[in-house]
């Protein structure tokens, strides 16, 4: 039996749409925003990192979500899904990276600094990175499922590490620009609206991305059970 | 101002990717792989 190519559904699009619709209205509010105090427009980079690092936190966390509903379940899909959310974390965290090192640069005076975010944030990719060499090394599908899953629940147990780091071990990485905890922001609103817009827009990007790769993933493994 | 190089880099890579990303995932669902 041939199996239906899967195509573009519509939510999918739906959601690409108001994602690009938002990232133009999140640039332009942006460009809008008054520059900061301390760094000028330099400040117009938090924007884009602060929405990369979060939604690849998100990223991580449904990717553990899922790794643990496999471990319980053994549904093949959650592990499908659980995969793809922790390629598109690990996606979204190197631009984190990026942003991060060309934002450190023209303030610190280097790329990179080895200081307890930068660090946790290294041992955040490493962990991934071990994601999908795992699965790279494992043949047997249950077998891999079961240790990729562990991974990316060991994965998630180090994401609040990440998140703290600023705190529990203050160096020269700024705290969180919304204090989550405390629900404190020292920001005003000319320049929390371009990151509510941008992270709005990642957020929706994340969920199509993870949308079509679940749904790519589900018609390749159907397609190989056929095929036999 | 010389700052602003950073800030180009980091919009025009982020832009790129998510248009890259958005690209290689309709092609994959037109490709059917």
């Amino acid at each position: 039996m041939r199996t239906e190519r899967p195509g573009l559904d519509a939510l999918s699009t739906a959601l690409l749409g108001l994602g690009y619709l938002l990232l133009l209205i999140g640039f332009y509010f942006a460009i809008k925003a008054p520059p900061d105090v301390q760094q000028g427009y330099l400040v117009r980079i938090l924007y884009l990192h602060v929405a990369a690092a979060w939604t690849g936190y998100l990223a991580f966390i449904v990717a553990g979500v899922y790794a643990l509903l496999y471990l319980l379940r053994g549904r093949p899909a959650f592990d499908r899904l659980s995969a793809a959310s922790a390629e598109i974390g690990l996606w979204l965290s190197f631009l984190m990276v990026i942003g991060g090192m060309m934002w450190a640069r023209p303030t610190w005076g280097v790329y990179w600094v080895w200081e307890p975010r930068l660090t946790s944030v290294a041992v955040m990719i490493a962990i991934y990175v071990g994601y999908f060499l795992v699965r790279q090394a494992i043949e047997d599908p249950e077998m891999r499922a079961k240790a990729a899953a562990a991974v990316a629940i060991l994965g998630v147990v180090n994401i609040p590490i990440t998140y703290m780091s600023v705190y529990w071990w203050r160096s020269i990485h700024q705290t969180a620009t919304i204090d989550v905890i405390n629900r404190k922001t020292h920001m005003p609103p000319e320049m929390l609206i371009p990151l509510f817009v941008n992270l709005f827009a990642f957020t929706l990007f994340y969920l199509a991305f993870l949308r079509i790769k679940g749904r790519l993933a589900a018609f390749v493994a159907a397609r190989e059970e056929s095929d036999g | 101002m010389g700052n602003q190089i950073f800030v180009l880099v980091v919009y025009v890579l982020t832009y790129a990717f998510l248009l890259g990303y958005t690209a290689y995932l309709l092609l994959r669902l037109r490709r059917g792989a």
